[in-house]
């Protein structure tokens, strides 16, 4: 079966899960993305996402502890899978080919 | 700050678990970061997030249902698991119910009950309702009827010139072709036979799409006047009396001395309901010469392509209407109008009878219902704490459900099966009760469609009963349930118990009031005095072959030789010959005229039905005289024409009995001269043909208007002893004259009650049960009651309340109950008894007595059924019940 690829979003949603590690969950990909990609996202768009990052097997989740900032519920902590490792290095080194050479024009 | 509460509330609603816990909690998080950058902004923000986070979360639910579908359907495995959990459940059932026998064992028994009344039911009531008649297209046939309201002729037949002018003027129709029953004696073939003959027009067979079994049926033009030579036989009569022999197509035998050919074997399946009595079937000659008031055709057709049978009607009453003013010697107020083949085939009495029987039955079932529904809910009260246990674990509704409505419906098909077993029984009994003059009753059986039938009621019944308190079971507030220590049923519970039980009461007095309305109308039907002596005669009929008794003289001739010969027997009292009897025969209705009372209007036109009697007619019927004398031996055809009238004639067209002696009233018989004569005796009342109702009746003697067909009457202490010395004598009289054979009034009188004992069985029947399974829902639900209240009990009379005071106490929870049933059961009693008026004879539908004594019924009953737990809830030892808990 032919690989679909990444979407942009789910390329981003993946890099801060390889940047936070195991602890990563909703506020904090919401929060990190806002910040480096400067993007005004939804949390309800970051689970969706992660939903279906989950369905193809790229993500995982567990259900962590209940905690007093909310208000006594619990969070859902995501972490790369292998496969979304993998997925992840296929997408961004296509990305690197695509952009190698250039540089000057799209000033990066 | 606190988050806005409306934007949780609406993630609350619109998002599901687990997303929704997630959002919030994410959401309560941001916030407090969020709300350093002011108050508005925070807002703002949360505002938004919750908004745009809702729509995407609920993308989230839809792929997952779509997702579960697609496993579904695509998923074989998941199939078989879901067979192996309905093995397990049904096993589990089975368990269940055996740990449970007393409550296994009552729900069987009310279900086998319940189903077996409308398993038996059913049974009777589906051969008219949905087997397909043995009619081709049936729907497309229309039947002509004949009607005559001052007459009180609803379903009339119709005269011969009638039918050719509505075929030729009639457009609704393609065909339309006549039936008429007949009698004749068949020799040629062993010794002469009586037969019941079928004539019908050439084109009646391709109108009711009939078939032949071997040879054909008739061909048009066998229907010519003087043509009719050919005959086809019933199966019945071709099994029994030929042998079932092919060979017998081509023969020729002798149909009242005229030669006819047999040229084929009707099918069988024509023979049902009173079809299946015709041994031969001839065809009927049209000779438009007959007059048309001889009306003795029973008109079918197949309607024309397009033409509704609402649109035949109208046509057909027009054509009616038109014949009437162009004939109004015969057709004034004869109107005509068409109906269906179900509605021609069963009367409408019939139909009012089978939906109230239905409605009937499905009462006893609701009652039954209810009553196993409130089993059900105590045992659900019971498991309270197990279903709120399985459900706080996280099983569905359904998964706690289901063990219940299972183990329900492996009790409805055990009560399924014991319902078809008590059907049968009932059949059984109704086959014993029921007389050759009703073959319907005696053919109906438990056949494919009455089998699904009972399949369907016994899945369908334990859902109806099981899904109100399984409602109540998956509803079962977890968190209250588990806390509290003890199962007492709460108030919603108490609540839907009361409703069942009083609706049991409802459903109960009103079947009770039906019935009782019926079976007393029954025992006045059995009580009326038909105006016959019926215990003392013995009776046969004798149809003369017209080529050996070709004119009256000779028949009259026949009549008194007979008469003589039967009269000479050891222990005859008395023996006499009549054209028809009253109540066993159809009539023939005369018009009278001449010095009749002032002040009748000639549209009023007075009539009487007519018979011909021998002189000891009267005396042998046990028909009383009141004035002036009966017919004497010199009453011949040529003295002067004399009548006898009953009772009813001379008072409604004479004033008086007095009144009538000696007036001269003409007599308008069909086909002849008015008859004038002289009125010289009055006589009692005898009933008409429907047993129920006295109509004018007027004698002749028979001697004076002699017919071919005639009823013989034999007087005797002991009736039945003389039938075979009647048989003797008619044979050695001349044995070419078939006899039917002889039957003593009182068998004839039980044949035609016979049907009636069935129907009252039926009714007192289902009542009884409904009354039987009501005083048990009653008794159980009070007993069940006390025996949930033990501790509040045992606190009142620790408190120091009064025994008697406790007692009064839970009878009166019963009675209100029973109270509030008894009034709304009154309502619906008044409605459905309206629906029983047509049939009801002699007793109003709102007879007050029986609606008294059906309330006083069931408060006795409430009574006896409340009284038992209520002693024991006397009863109770305060001491016991405290150090219980």
């Amino acid at each position: 079966m032919a690989d679909p690829g990444l979407g942009e979003f789910e390329q981003l949603v993946l890099l801060t899960l390889a940047r936070q590690g195991p602890d990563a969950y909703g506020v904090s990909i919401a929060s990190d993305i806002a910040e480096r990609a400067k993007r005004d996202v939804s949390l309800g768009a970051v689970y969706k996402t992660l939903e279906r990052l989950e369905l193809k097997g790229l993500v995982t989740s567990a259900l962590g502890l209940p905690t007093a900032a909310r208000g006594g519920r619990r969070k859902k902590h995501y972490h790369l899978s292998v496969t979304g490792q993998r997925a992840l290095k296929r997408s961004l080194a296509a990305l690197r080919r695509m952009t190698a050479g250039l540089t000057p024009e799209l000033e990066l | 700050m606190r988050p806005p509460r409306l934007a949780q509330f609406l993630i609350g609603a619109f998002v599901a678990e687990p997303e929704r816990e997630l959002l919030l909690g994410d959401l309560s998080e941001q916030f407090a970061v969020v709300r350093s950058a002011g108050r508005l902004a925070a807002w703002r923000w949360y505002w938004s997030q919750a908004i745009r986070s809702t729509w995407h979360v609920r993308q989230i639910a839809l792929w997952r249902r779509a997702a579960a579908r697609a496993r579904r359907a695509t998923d074989g495995g998941r199939r078989r698991i879901d067979m192996t959990t309905l093995v397990r459940e049904f096993r589990l059932a089975v368990r269940t119910s055996v740990k449970a026998p007393g409550y296994s064992a009552i729900a069987v028994l009310t279900l086998a009950l319940a189903i077996g009344a409308n398993t038996l039911l059913f049974s009777i009531t589906s051969p008219l309702l949905i087997r397909p008649l043995p009619i081709k297209d049936a729907g497309r046939l229309g039947w002509v009827w004949q009607v005559n309201g001052p007459s009180e002729v609803d379903r009339g037949p119709t005269s011969v010139p009638d039918l050719l002018d509505l075929r030729a003027r009639a457009k609704s129709f393609t065909m339309l072709g006549g039936m008429e029953p007949n009698a004749g004696t068949l020799t040629g073939h062993g010794d002469a036979q009586h037969l019941a003959l079928a004539r019908v027009t050439a084109d009646f067979c391709d109108i009711w799409g009939l078939h032949a079994v071997t040879g054909h049926l008739f061909l048009p033009g066998d229907d010519r006047v003087g043509h009719e030579a050919s005959g086809v036989l019933a199966y019945h009569l071709w099994q029994k009396s030929f042998a079932a022999d092919p060979s017998v197509v081509g023969r020729t035998f002798f149909l009242d001395g005229r030669p006819i050919t047999i040229v084929g074997v009707m099918e069988p399946e024509i023979e049902i309901g009173t079809l299946q009595n015709y041994d031969l079937w001839v065809p009927l000659p049209l000779n438009p010469a007959l007059p048309r008031d001889q009306r003795t055709l029973m008109l079918s057709g197949r309607l024309a392509p397009g033409v509704t049978l609402l649109a035949a009607d109208a046509e057909i009453h027009g054509l009616a209407m038109q014949l009437a003013a162009a004939y109004p010697a015969t057709n004034l107020n004869w109107d005509a109008h068409v109906v269906s083949t179900r509605q021609a085939l069963v009367g409408t009495n019939t139909w009012a009878l089978v939906a109230l029987l239905t409605v009937i039955v499905v009462f006893v079932l609701l009652i039954a219902c209810a009553n196993l529904a409130n089993l059900v809910l105590a045992r659900v009260v019971a498991r309270r704490h197990e279903f709120a246990v399985r459900l706080s674990l996280g099983a569905s509704r359904l998964q706690v459900v289901r063990p219940l409505l299972a183990e329900n419906l492996l009790l409805g098909l055990v009560g399924g099966l014991g319902g078809l077993a008590i059907a049968q029984g009932g059949l059984q009994l109704i086959h014993a009760t029921a007389t050759n003059t009703d073959p319907f009753l005696k053919q109906v059986e438990i056949d494919g469609y009455v089998m699904a039938f009972t399949v369907a009621l016994s899945v369908l019944t334990p859902f109806l009963f099981s899904l109100w308190p399984a409602i109540g079971a998956g509803r079962t507030a977890t968190a209250e349930t588990l806390r509290s220590a003890r199962s007492s049923g709460g108030p919603r519970a108490r609540w839907q118990r009361d409703v069942l039980v009083g609706s049991q009461v409802a459903l109960a007095l009103s079947l009770l009031v039906v019935a009782g309305l019926v079976v007393q109308t029954m025992q006045r039907i059995h009580e009326i005095h038909i105006g016959l002596d019926v215990n003392r005669i013995l009776s046969f009929r004798v149809a003369l072959p017209p080529d050996e008794y070709r004119d009256a003289p000779a028949w009259g001739q026949f009549a008194r030789e007979s008469v003589g010969a039967l009269g000479a027997l050891p222990g005859v009292e008395a023996a006499a010959v009549a054209s028809a009897m009253p109540v066993f025969d159809a009539e023939s209705l005369r018009s009278l005229s001449g010095t009749l009372h002032d002040g009748m209007k000639d549209s009023d036109r007075p009539w009487a039905s007519c018979f011909e009697g021998s002189p000891d007619l009267f005396r042998a019927a046990g028909i009383g005289l009141l004035a002036g004398r009966t017919f004497e031996a010199s009453d011949t055809a040529t003295s002067q024409p004399v009548a006898v009238v009953s009772q009813m004639t001379a008072e409604r067209y004479f004033d008086s009995v007095a009144g009538a002696l000696g007036r001269t009233v003409s007599m308008h018989a069909r086909g002849a001269a008015d008859a004038n004569v002289r009125i010289v005796g009055v006589v009692t009342d005898t009933k008409n043909s429907q047993a129920i109702k006295t109509s004018p009746q007027i004698w002749v003697p028979f001697d004076q208007q002699p017919l071919p067909s005639m009823t013989f009457v034999i007087r005797s202490a002991s009736p039945a002893a003389r039938a075979l010395d009647v048989q003797a004598v008619m044979r050695r009289l001349n044995p070419s004259v078939a006899i039917s054979e002889p039957v003593t009034m009182a068998k004839q009188v039980h044949d035609v009650l016979a049907s009636d004992s069935i129907l009252t069985g039926l009714f007192s029947g289902f009542a009884l049960l409904a009354l039987a399974l009501a005083a048990a829902g009653l008794y159980g639900v009070i007993s069940y009651s006390v025996g949930q209240r033990q501790r509040e009990i045992g606190v009142r009379l620790a408190l120091g309340a009064a025994p008697a005071t406790i007692q009064r106490m839970v009878m009166l929870e019963g009675l209100k109950v029973t109270g509030v049933g008894i009034v709304v059961g009154l309502g619906l009693a008044a409605l459905l008894a309206q629906g029983t008026s047509s049939f009801l004879y002699g007793i109003t539908p709102n007879d007050p007595k029986t609606f008294g004594t059906v309330v006083a019924i069931l408060l006795v009953v409430a009574v006896v059924a409340t009284w038992g737990p209520a002693v024991r809830a006397m009863r109770v030892d305060p001491v016991t019940t405290l150090r219980a808990e």
